[in-house]
Formats: C-alpha cells, sequence, structure tokens
C-alpha cells in the first residue's frame, strides 16, 4: 500500500511538472504586412475611402507593388500621384455611375472587381504591341499607361473609360460565360497576330476593332467597350461605311450606286445582337439605355463645344463633306434638290452624276461648295471637282450663303460652268439661304463629334450633314 | 526497481520542461519590423538630406538629393531634372528590406519604359531601378541594390548645406589630375600584382589589366566622384585585395605620378609606363585591314604628343578638320598621312609591320601641294610619324566597320599617340 501511495505520488508530481511545462504564449504577434501596409495617409487615400471603399469595398492600389502585375519582370513605372483622384473620379462617373444608375447598387456591390492596381506607363510586350490593361479571375482590374491622362482631354477620357468597360466585360464573363455561338460568327479570322492588322481591315471581316481578332473573349468585350464609349452613333456610322472595295476605292454600279459589304456588316449586327440578349438576359441590362447613360456621362464630364466652335478656318474641322450614300437621315428637303439634280445631270450629254459635296471654309468671308462628278460608267472613279465660291460672314455659326459676283476660272470653276445649269435645285438649296451650323444629336442621338451640320435657320427640318 | 525507473520519469518531465530561450530573443517578425525601423529612422535622421548615386545598366551615373520623412513622404531631385518633386516611399521586407519609391518621381523618369520619356530603350528604360534592397549601411553611406535590375546605388549622407547644394556640380579633379601623366600606357601595382590602369572620366570608367597565367584580365568598374574622393559602384578585388574608392586623388610632381590612398587606407599610386603590359602583335594587321575596307580612317583630334592633346598644333592649320589615314588606291600604291585642311595634303609611307607587330612608317612622297604656311607643322608631322621605334596599334574597340576604334601609340617614349575611328 505504502509503494502504491508512493507511485501515486510520483505519478502526480510527474504530472504536476508536465503541467508546469505548459508554456503561456502570447497568440497574437506583430505579423509583417499583415493587415494590409501602413502608412501616413494623406488627403488622396482618405478622398479613394469616401468613393471607393466605402460605397463600394472596392480598394484602389496606386502605390507600387510589383507582385500585383501579371508579369514581375517587365519595366513599368508607377503612377504620378497627382493623377490618381482625376482619373478615379473619371472612372467613378463614366463607368460606376451609369452602371448604378440602369442596375442600382447591389447589382455593382456584387459583381464590380474588389481591386484596382493603377500604374503609369504601359506595359510593352515583344510583338511590338503595348498593354493598356488586364482583369483577373472576376476579382481584380490593373489600369496601365495613366500618366498621360488629362481629364479635360475628351480622347483620354474616352481611352480609359474603353479600356475600363472592355476589362469590367471581362469581369462579367468571368461571372457568367458567353453563349458558345458568339465565336461562330466569325470563327475563321481569329488570330495571334491580330497586330499585323488595322481596325480598317478588321471591320472588312466583321470585327470591331484589330484587337477583337485576338480571341472571342476579346471580341466580345471589344464589341462591349465600343458600344458603350463610342455610343450608338458611332458603332451605327461604323457599319454604315463598310463597303465592298477594289484596292481602296469603293465598288459601285455603273450608276454610281455603291455595293455594302453586307457579310462584315450582318457579323458586326449579330454580334451587336449577341451583346444586347447576354446584357438583357443575364445581366437584366438594357444596352440601349446603358450607351444613354454612358454617353451622357462622358459628354457632362469633358464637355463638347458647340459645334460652330470647332467648324471654319482655322479650327478642328475645317470643312463638311456630304454623301447620302454613306449616311442614313439626310432631310428630305436636301435630298429632293441633291436627286433632282441628279437625274438631269445623268440625262446630260455627257452623262454623269453628283457623288459628293464638300463645304470647305476657306477663309472668315468664303465658303467653297465644291461638287464632285463622276461619269457613269467612268473607270476613273476620283471624279471631277466643279467648285463655287460663296461669300457668308459668319457670326454665332449663323451664316448667309450669296452666291459670289464673279467666280475665280481656273481649272474647278470651269467645271462648275459647264454643270450649274443642270444642278440648279442643288445649288438653290444653298443660295441665299440662312444656316446654322450645328451638332445634329436632335436628330440622331448620341452623335456629337461623330456628325456635325448645318440647319437652314428658318426651317429646322431642313438641313444637311457630314461625318467628322 | 520499479522506484528507479519512476525517478527515470520524473528526471525526463524535469529535463523536457527545459526552454532554451537565449538564442533568439524576439519573433522573426517583431525583429523585422524593428529592422525596418531602424533602417526607416536611419533614412529619416538627417540634417541636410542625401546625396544619391546610380548607376543603370545603359552604364550611366545619375546624382540625386533626397531629403525623407517620418510620414512616407521623400523629396528628391536629379541631375537630369533639377526641379524638386515630393512623393511617396516605403520600406518593404521583402527577400531583404527594400526601399521602394511607390509613386512616380525623378527617379521614374529614367526607369519609364516609353523611350519619349527615359531616353532608353522601348520597354526598357535606362535598365535601372526603383526599388532598392539594403545591401549594408553605415552612419554616413547607405548601399543599395535594384530588384529588378541590379543596378547600383549609393546613399551618402550629405555633411553641410553646401556639400547638397554642390552635388549637382561635375567635377574634373580626376580628369585634370590623370591627364598630367605623359605617357598613354600607365602603370598601378595592386597588393603587388602589376597593373595597366585607364581611367576614363567622360563614362566614369576605371579599368584595370593584369596577367594571370600570361592571360590579361580585366577588371571593369564605374565610379562617382566628388571633387579628388572617388567611389566604385562595385568592389576591385585583385587577389587578397578589395578596393572600394579612393581618396586624395592627385598628381605629385616629385614623384611624377598620380598618387591616392584607398578606401583601405593602402598607397595608390599610378606610374608613367612606355610599354604595354602585353601587346596583341595580331592587332596592327586588323588596323591596316580595316583602313582597306574603310577606304580611309580618321583621327579628329590630332596627335596628342607632349603632354598635350593636339602636342603637334595640327589644329591651328587654316581650316583644319581632321586627320586621315587612305588605304592605297589604284593611283598611290601606300598609305596617305592626308591632313584635311582647306585644302588636302600629306606624306605617302610604306607602312610595314615588324616581327614584333610594331608599325613602321617610311615616306615615299607627298600628296598634294603642302601650303607654304603650315611647311614647319607639316615638317614636325612627319617626322613624328617617321619615328623609327614605331608605333604600337591598340585596339579600343571592335565591332564593325563603322564602330572600331584603335589608337596609335610612339614606341620611343609612348607620349605621343592618336585615336582612330571610322
Amino acid at each position: 500500500m505504502k509503494k502504491r501511495l508512493k507511485f501515486v505520488s510520483c505519478i502526480v508530481l510527474s504530472l504536476f511538472l508536465m503541467n508546469s511545462c505548459k508554456k503561456d504564449e502570447v497568440l497574437t504577434a506583430d505579423l509583417t504586412g499583415l493587415g494590409g501596409e501602413q502608412w501616413a495617409k494623406t488627403e488622396l487615400d482618405n478622398w479613394l475611402f469616401d468613393n471607393y471603399i466605402k460605397p463600394y469595398n472596392i480598394e484602389v492600389k496606386y502605390k507600387w507593388d510589383r507582385s500585383e502585375l501579371g508579369d514581375i519582370y517587365k519595366t513599368i513605372v508607377p503612377i504620378k500621384e497627382d493623377l490618381v483622384k482625376p482619373v478615379m473620379d473619371v472612372i467613378k462617373r463614366t463607368w460606376i455611375e451609369p452602371y448604378v444608375t440602369v442596375k442600382g447598387d447591389d447589382f455593382f456591390k456584387t459583381y464590380a472587381q474588389k481591386q484596382f492596381y493603377l500604374a503609369g506607363s504601359p506595359s510593352y510586350n515583344s510583338n511590338g504591341t503595348v498593354t493598356l490593361g488586364t482583369a483577373e479571375a472576376g476579382r481584380k482590374i490593373v489600369m496601365l499607361n495613366l500618366n498621360t491622362f488629362n481629364a479635360s482631354n475628351k480622347n483620354a477620357v474616352k481611352q480609359i473609360l474603353h479600356t475600363m468597360h472592355h476589362e469590367f466585360g471581362h469581369i462579367l464573363h468571368q461571372n457568367i460565360a458567353i453563349s458558345p455561338e458568339y465565336q461562330k460568327v466569325t470563327p475563321a479570322d481569329y488570330t495571334a497576330t491580330w497586330f499585323n492588322f488595322t481596325d480598317v481591315q478588321a471591320r472588312d471581316l466583321g470585327f470591331i476593332t484589330a484587337y477583337s481578332r485576338s480571341n472571342k473573349d476579346d471580341d466580345f468585350v471589344e464589341m462591349i467597350a465600343t458600344l458603350l464609349e463610342g455610343g450608338e452613333a458611332y458603332f451605327d456610322n461604323v457599319i454604315n461605311n463598310l463597303f465592298v472595295k477594289n484596292g481602296t476605292v469603293i465598288k459601285r454600279s455603273e450608276t454610281g450606286i455603291y455595293e455594302k459589304n453586307e457579310d462584315a456588316r450582318n457579323k458586326l449586327l449579330l454580334k451587336r445582337q449577341f451583346v444586347i440578349d447576354y446584357l438583357k438576359d443575364k445581366w437584366g441590362i438594357e444596352l440601349a439605355e446603358l450607351q444613354k447613360v454612358t454617353q451622357k456621362a462622358i459628354d457632362d464630364q469633358v464637355k463638347t463645344p458647340d459645334f460652330h466652335n470647332l467648324l471654319g478656318i482655322g479650327k478642328r474641322f475645317t470643312s463638311l463633306n456630304i454623301n447620302p450614300q454613306k449616311v442614313t437621315k439626310l432631310s428630305s428637303k436636301f435630298l429632293t434638290a441633291f436627286n433632282t439634280a441628279n437625274t438631269s445631270l445623268k440625262a446630260d450629254a455627257k452623262p454623269q452624276y453628283v457623288d459628293n459635296i464638300t463645304l470647305s471654309f476657306t477663309s472668315a468671308t468664303r465658303i467653297v461648295l465644291r461638287v464632285n462628278t463622276v461619269e457613269l460608267s467612268a473607270t476613273n472613279l476620283n471624279g471631277v471637282n466643279a467648285d463655287f465660291n460663296f461669300d457668308v460672314s459668319i457670326v454665332d455659326g449663323v451664316f448667309t450663303m450669296k452666291y459670289a459676283d464673279t467666280q475665280p476660272t481656273t481649272a474647278n470653276y470651269v467645271n462648275a460652268r459647264a454643270i450649274e445649269g443642270k444642278i440648279a435645285p442643288l445649288l438653290n438649296y444653298f443660295k441665299d439661304q440662312e444656316f446654322k451650323i450645328q451638332w445634329i444629336d436632335n436628330i440622331i442621338p448620341q452623335s456629337k463629334e461623330v456628325f456635325g451640320g448645318i440647319f437652314k435657320t428658318g426651317d429646322p427640318t431642313s438641313y444637311i450633314y457630314g461625318i467628322l | 526497481m520499479k522506484n528507479y525507473l519512476l525517478f527515470g520519469l520524473f528526471f525526463i518531465t524535469l529535463f523536457s520542461c527545459k526552454k532554451d530561450d537565449s538564442a533568439i530573443l524576439e519573433s522573426p517578425d517583431k525583429r523585422l519590423n524593428m529592422t525596418l525601423a531602424d533602417y526607416e529612422k536611419h533614412l529619416v535622421d538627417t540634417e541636410f538630406g542625401w546625396i544619391g548615386y546610380l548607376l543603370t545598366g545603359t552604364e550611366k551615373v545619375h546624382v540625386f538629393k533626397m531629403a525623407f520623412s517620418d510620414k512616407n513622404r521623400v523629396n528628391m531631385s536629379s541631375d537630369y531634372a533639377k526641379t524638386n518633386a515630393e512623393s511617396s516611399y516605403i520600406l518593404r521586407a521583402l527577400q531583404k528590406p527594400t526601399l521602394i519609391f511607390d509613386t512616380y518621381s525623378t527617379i521614374h523618369i529614367i526607369n519609364d519604359p516609353s523611350s519619349n520619356v527615359s531616353g532608353g530603350e522601348i520597354g526598357e528604360g535606362q535598365i535601372t531601378d526603383f526599388e532598392f534592397q539594403f545591401i549594408r549601411a553605415s552612419q554616413d553611406t547607405i548601399e543599395l541594390e535594384g530588384v529588378l535590375n541590379k543596378s547600383k546605388f549609393f546613399l551618402i549622407k550629405a555633411k553641410s548645406k553646401k556639400e547638397l547644394d554642390d552635388s549637382f556640380n561635375i567635377y574634373q579633379d580626376i580628369k585634370n589630375e590623370y591627364n598630367k601623366l605623359q605617357t598613354y600606357f600607365r602603370r598601378v601595382n595592386v597588393g603587388g600584382i602589376d597593373c595597366e590602369i585607364n581611367i576614363n572620366d567622360a563614362n566614369k570608367r576605371f579599368t584595370l589589366k593584369y596577367l594571370e597565367n600570361d592571360e590579361l584580365v580585366i577588371k571593369d568598374v564605374n565610379y562617382f566622384n566628388v571633387g579628388n574622393r572617388l567611389r566604385f559602384f562595385q568592389t576591385i578585388k585583385l587577389g587578397d585585395t578589395e578596393i572600394n574608392g579612393l581618396n586624395d586623388f592627385r598628381y605629385d610632381d616629385q614623384a611624377k605620378a598620380v598618387v591616392a590612398t584607398t578606401f583601405g587606407g593602402k598607397e595608390f599610386v599610378i606610374k608613367e609606363e612606355t610599354k604595354p603590359l602585353k601587346y596583341e602583335v595580331n592587332v596592327p594587321k586588323l588596323w591596316i585591314d580595316w583602313t582597306a575596307a574603310s577606304g580611309y580612317v580618321s583621327a579628329y583630334e590630332g596627335f596628342h604628343a607632349n603632354g598635350s592633346d593636339d602636342g603637334l598644333g595640327l589644329k591651328t592649320l587654316a581650316g583644319f578638320r581632321r586627320l586621315d589615314f587612305v588605304a592605297p588606291t589604284a593611283t598611290v600604291s601606300n598609305h596617305v598621312a592626308r591632313i584635311v585642311a582647306s585644302t588636302n595634303y600629306g606624306p605617302i609611307f610604306k607602312t610595314t609591320i615588324n616581327e614584333n607587330g610594331i608599325v613602321i612608317f617610311t615616306q615615299t612622297g607627298t600628296s598634294g601641294t603642302v601650303p607654304s604656311a603650315a611647311t614647319d607643322t607639316f615638317n614636325k608631322y612627319v617626322a613624328q610619324y617617321t619615328q623609327p621605334e614605331g608605333y604600337y596599334i591598340i585596339r579600343v574597340k571592335g565591332g564593325g566597320t563603322r564602330d572600331q576604334i584603335y589608337d596609335m601609340v610612339s614606341v620611343s617614349d609612348g607620349k605621343a599617340w592618336a585615336t582612330w575611328a571610322y
């Protein structure tokens, strides 16, 4: 019994000792980098917190972190600090707010990626292309080439927006896949060497940009990006200018009717329908509405000046080319004049037709109307130019076209004398009429800077416009 | 028996309890954070700021002024962008403690992959860095190395406002002192090893050549200098000797040598020498062939002689543009050492290479008419060329016909030379 006691006490003692071995370790350790990096917060950090983290739980990382980039061995530099706010402000107004307006906060908070990473330079690739952004696993968007950004330059805003909508398009299809039917629209023309081709070449094959040819996903999101950033009028204008070509010249019939590239047009229209259906069926978003809101947001961001500030001698545009076969909604009053003139020209001793006309603002007081005519069944498709001088005095974009008393006698004016009798209805459309230089977005929505026109001041249903 | 076993158990329990706390005091994370905090304190804690010297992969040395705050902000300017700019920095624990300039600033300009910004190649910039690992730090010097391109970057603590203000000065001291040596070849003995030395101050390049098993070994480093103190971006190792830089670099009139002290406190004496350490005897033939392939080759700076550039006064000739060495043609079967000035004229030389690879010029005639005003200079020029001891030809740069550069050095005293380029 004694022995037994001894044994028990020994066990107890050793257990006690064993127990005393328990380390009382502190389980909280200050791990380096855990809980995010710490730095003295600036006004910019507070702004990002208020505008991105608080409302949308999106982190905007603008400080350099090589590990955020896909390829860590590339030479890329960070963004300029003073550009972070302008960039993110534009993105908020022209990307977040349109989506939130159309689809609501919840959609946005659920599906928007949770992180932006911003860098200053582009990422140059060995094949000569540059990468402007990437999207990863629906959670993160890397935006590059931001150091050249200028918030008051519309093209810079549109470029960022294009990248943004492109990458967010990836986020959408990374969440809900695109119909496999999409890639059957232009199955044979996807290519890894897309960068060797121009946008024009790509469009003739039914792709909206050269980059679209890269693969089906990029094709799809380039469509989304172009439809939203460019707007409806821009997209329609691309479609309406796809013609079959002989070399660089549009193929046409003997009577001057352009041959449309129906194949490319149909492919692009079909792709647009896929985008419309995808957004509607999978996400409940009306493309048309989103387009409208996005375009307005862009316009609010960088106000487009009145067209009369952009058209004239020494301004961004110095002429207006009107070609009824390239645009769709010219006023019937102008078309009547144009077609009547054409009919009598075709019945001329030397049968010809008017292909297009140009109004050139050659000085503060002069507009030259150039009528381009082509002989029926002509092989020389450049045609002949006939010039008519008008005296004008333009005040706030309003002017009256007075046919100049003396017309020069150089070649183009000699050509004019030969046809002026036949095209009288066309000339009369302009002679002594008062016009106002205007955007035509009341006729074709979202068309500022795509089209510009002149309206008769006495009759708003009589106008012409051209592609800018 | 059972008791012994029990006591055994007791002791095992007791021993198993022993903690060995002495080796590591704190957790790794805590120590890492302390190290980062120490480095930050070191960077922030200066009265006048830091002067930075960066060596790019394109072998350019750039100077920076930097002042770090304890709020992750840094003010900097550089010799290529002198306006002060504020940006941010951070210390991060990567493979090693790392200093990162994490928003765009002056130092990013030379890093920019857009060639119109950096002046470098597209996608590369000047092949340099803006993230730097700490290699070592002392009270007044921090040595860093770039993460991506391994650029060397030294931060030297400014001792005074004046020192900081002067940091963008272009110091001529090294060049001026070094050029007081008269011979083309110069020697220095480093830890018992005889070295041929060349210092190119325009490119901030320091070259030592020495023989190992009768083969030439070349050690090349870049340096930066403040006044007559120069510091290498990489350590030169020669046998047991390591050199990081030189203090008090100056020409000593009495010794007829450039003397300096290494950072290790050893004497560094550069002496004049008439012969190359090892002469490559096949080079003269390459030079003659290159001349033939080029039609003619040119020396734009005339002859260096008598301790000065253009020692023969060729540049004072009316309308002087350059010296040419013209390959034989259908009409002149020998070389012409043409002076290209208001008119062209020059001696015609029969050129021979002896068994030691020495080029010897023998005059056979004169091409063109020597203006009477030029007669004296012309005679000195011919006399220089036709020294009976002849010339060494040293290849400075290889490559395509348009890239090659050769030096022609007098054998008699090693004090006259001309540099030939396409």
